[in-house]
Formats: C-alpha cells, structure tokens, sequence
C-alpha cells in the first residue's frame, strides 16, 4: 500500500496506516485512534476460536460481509469480505488481501470506509447506535430512514439521492449519539419491486441482480484520506405502508415510548448482544429521541405507477425543516 | 396461561425499565425485546412491584379511575395473562 490511508471522524484521527502527527497513545486512551497496517493474518486462519456473528452476501453470489468475534477476547474481531480480511483490536486494525478470493475487485479505500471503520467505530465506540435504515445528507443535516423491510427505505434514499442529497447509508445507519450526527454505512442501495431505476445519480452502475431485487452502488468520490463531516441528525422518518392510504403520505409525529419502541425495534444488536449493551442502546436510543423529541411517521399507500410518490412528501418535510 | 388466582407475582429482576413521558419501556435484556406499557399499564406495573394482589389492583384502579371493578377486572386479568404469557412476571404462591 503506497497510498497514506486516513480515516477521520469530523476532525479526529480514527485511524492511518502512516505514523501520526501526535502521540498515538493519547489518543488511543479513549479509543479515538488506531493503527491500520498490512501483516499476516495466518495466525486467523483457524476458525475455532472465533464466533461468527455476522453473515450476510450483498447479493446471491456477491461479496459476503462476515464478522467474527474471538471467544476470548470480545475486543479483537475479524472481518472478511470480498477477499480482504482484517483483524480489528483496541488500537489496531491488521489486514491481508487475497486477489484470488473473490470476483468483485472492492478498493481498499471503499472497504476502510464503509466495512472496517464502522465496524471499528460501532464495536468500540460506546456512543454509536446502529440504525437498521437509510440515512441521506445535505448541507451537513442529515436525515434516517427506518421501517420494517421491503416498506420502500432504499426508493426513498435513492430518489432523495436523486434530488441532490448524499447516501449515508442504505441498510445501516450509524449515529454518533453524544454530537447527534450520522455517519457514513454501508453504500450498497438495494432496490426491490419492479424499480424505475436504472442507474445512478452520480456515475456507479448496476453490478447484479436477485430476482427483482436490484443492486446499485452510488459512486462516491474516493481520496486518500477519507473524512467524515458532521452530518447533524435532523429527524428519522419511520416508512410505513398502509392499505388504501394516501400515495403521497400522511404525516404525524410520534413520541414518548411508542416512539422509542419504534426505534429500539430496528436498532441493530449485532455488535451488542449482551446485557450491557442492551441497555447502552436503549440508553442512547432514549437520548436520541429526546434530542429529537420524537419521530415523525410517514404512512403511504401504492401509487397507481409504483412510483414511491410519497418521497415528495418526505422532500417537502426535509425542506419545510431545513427553512425553519 | 390464564391468571385466575388472587396470588402476588414476581416481577423479573433482569428486565430493564425506562419511564418515558408518564409511560414504562421494558428491556428484556434476555430476549431482546422492548415493551410499552401506557399510563394504566404503568399504574398496573407500579401495583405488581408494590406485590399487590388481583383483587387490590383491581380495587385501587377502580378507585383511581371511577369504574366498576367488574369492568376493571377483565382489562387487569387480560393485562396481567400477557405480562405472565411474556415471561415478564411469574405467578407466586398466595399470600396466607
């Protein structure tokens, strides 16, 4: 690797694979810093002592993102997906890449930005929620998506892609509780149904499909070093789709513990399963919807075309916010 | 299970309780499943912790909302069958 890899969460350092400008071991105190470098992962190679809890292909036959967790050390996990692997520890990340591992030639950039460093971030930051759902930005505001699988989450983010706002995430939505901001997730936008979408809002392309199910990356603009600005969270809209409801939505917020179920029910808890860290997430869901005193329900019928109408609405709302 | 013993219950020591706006989230940390209970649920709950029976539950929300207990009875009994169906609370012996 010749190219300096950094990764930054707004200002700070999370990780490089050159030495840093300032004592790594500060830093690396409260688990804001860490090493990235390649070395051999032979030691990895036995399965045994490691738990496999995470398994998922993008697409049938497409990478598979596999998370384990050593059984002796729940701070060490390794990931293997489209032929790099990487062993993460407190103030580590140690990766291989095996180019015959896989078809799907993912750069290294794209791999730190959307698997290793969340994944990082989400297994040792304890102030970051992660949010089954899809986040998009604008002007630094950012805005989630949540509602129980096939409701249309991916059609909203993209046609929200398509009226200029960024993909944060399509699936996972990674908030950082203590600045209520929204990082970056996975990037794959996945459509179901029979999608009017054929291509991307800023050059990625159509890489697979499974059955209906579309697969479309959006293409982000790659450097060296990656940055993530602060992309405050605005509002989290749950999608629900109602029989003979309105194409456009209706529109209602919803508070209090209602609100809070509706969010803990699709929170992540792949990297939280104990105890411990139920009760951190539904600390820091709490304090999520506190801040943003409540969720605003978005509830829509079918469009005559299958058009997802009701994301105008969700425009409207997004804009209607931002002017106020 | 259907709950027709004046018994106390047991409210499980391993669940997790937030108070939201007047009304209850529990975490079943075991399970991973939330629950809402609104403000009678609430109410309900409060009296269950105090280890009250049917009978005095049903007496003191009849009492707090101005309805018959007959009615109140069956909204409790329904309430109390799915807190023990949920695994939240267990059925204890009755009191002597």
């Amino acid at each position: 690797m010749s190219v300096h890899h950094h990764y930054l969460i707004y200002d700070e350092h999370v990780c490089s694979d050159q030495p840093l400008d300032y004592p790594i071991s500060e830093a690396a105190d409260d688990g804001c810093a860490w090493r990235l470098y390649e070395g051999d992962l032979s030691v990895c190679d036995d399965l045994n002592s490691w738990t496999r809890i995470h398994e998922e292909f993008d697409f049938e036959g497409g990478p598979c993102l596999m998370i384990y967790e050593d059984q002796h050390d729940p701070t060490s996990s390794l990931i293997s997906y489209a032929g790099w692997r990487a062993l993460i520890r407190a103030h580590e990340v140690i990766y291989t890449y095996d180019r015959t591992a896989s078809p799907y030639a993912i750069p290294f950039a794209q791999v730190i930005e959307r698997v290793i460093a969340p994944w990082k971030v989400l297994s040792q930051r304890d102030h970051i929620l992660a949010v089954h759902g899809g986040a998009v930005s604008m002007s630094g505001q950012a805005w989630i998506f949540i509602g129980e699988s096939g409701v249309g989450k991916s059609s909203a983010a993209l046609e929200l892609v398509h009226k200029g706002m960024t993909l944060l995430s399509d699936d996972m939505a990674l908030v950082d509780v203590e600045h209520m901001c929204v990082l970056p997730g996975p990037w794959v936008v996945r459509m179901w149904g029979s999608s009017h979408v054929d291509g991307t809002s800023d050059g990625g392309a159509v890489v697979g499909t499974q059955g209906q199910k579309r697969r479309v990356l959006v293409a982000r603009v790659h450097t060296p070093s990656v940055q993530v600005q602060k992309n405050e969270l605005q509002a989290i809209f749950v999608l629900e789709r109602v029989h003979e409801g309105s194409p456009e939505g209706k529109f209602h917020e919803m508070r209090g513990a209602k609100g809070l179920i509706k969010v803990l029910g699709q929170c992540f808890d792949l990297s939280h399963p104990s105890p411990m860290w139920s009760r951190r997430r539904l600390t820091l869901a709490r304090r999520m919807c506190d801040e943003l005193q409540g969720i605003s329900v978005c509830s829509y019928g079918e469009s005559p075309d299958g058009r997802p109408a009701h994301v105008e609405g969700l425009w409207h709302q997004i804009t209607q916010r931002e002017g106020q | 299970m259907t709950v027709n013993s004046p018994g106390v219950f047991q409210i499980r020591e391993d669940l997790l309780i937030e108070e939201v706006d007047g009304e209850f989230v529990i975490l079943d940390m075991h399970h991973n499943v939330y629950f809402g209970l609104e403000a009678m649920g609430k109410l309900i709950w409060e009296l269950l912790q105090q280890e009250q029976d049917v009978d005095s539950i049903v007496n003191t929300i009849a009492s707090h909302y101005g309805v018959s207990e007959d009615v109140v009875r069956r909204d409790v009994m329904t309430f109390i069958d799915q807190l023990v169906e949920q695994g939240l609370i267990t059925t204890r012996v009755n009191r002597a």
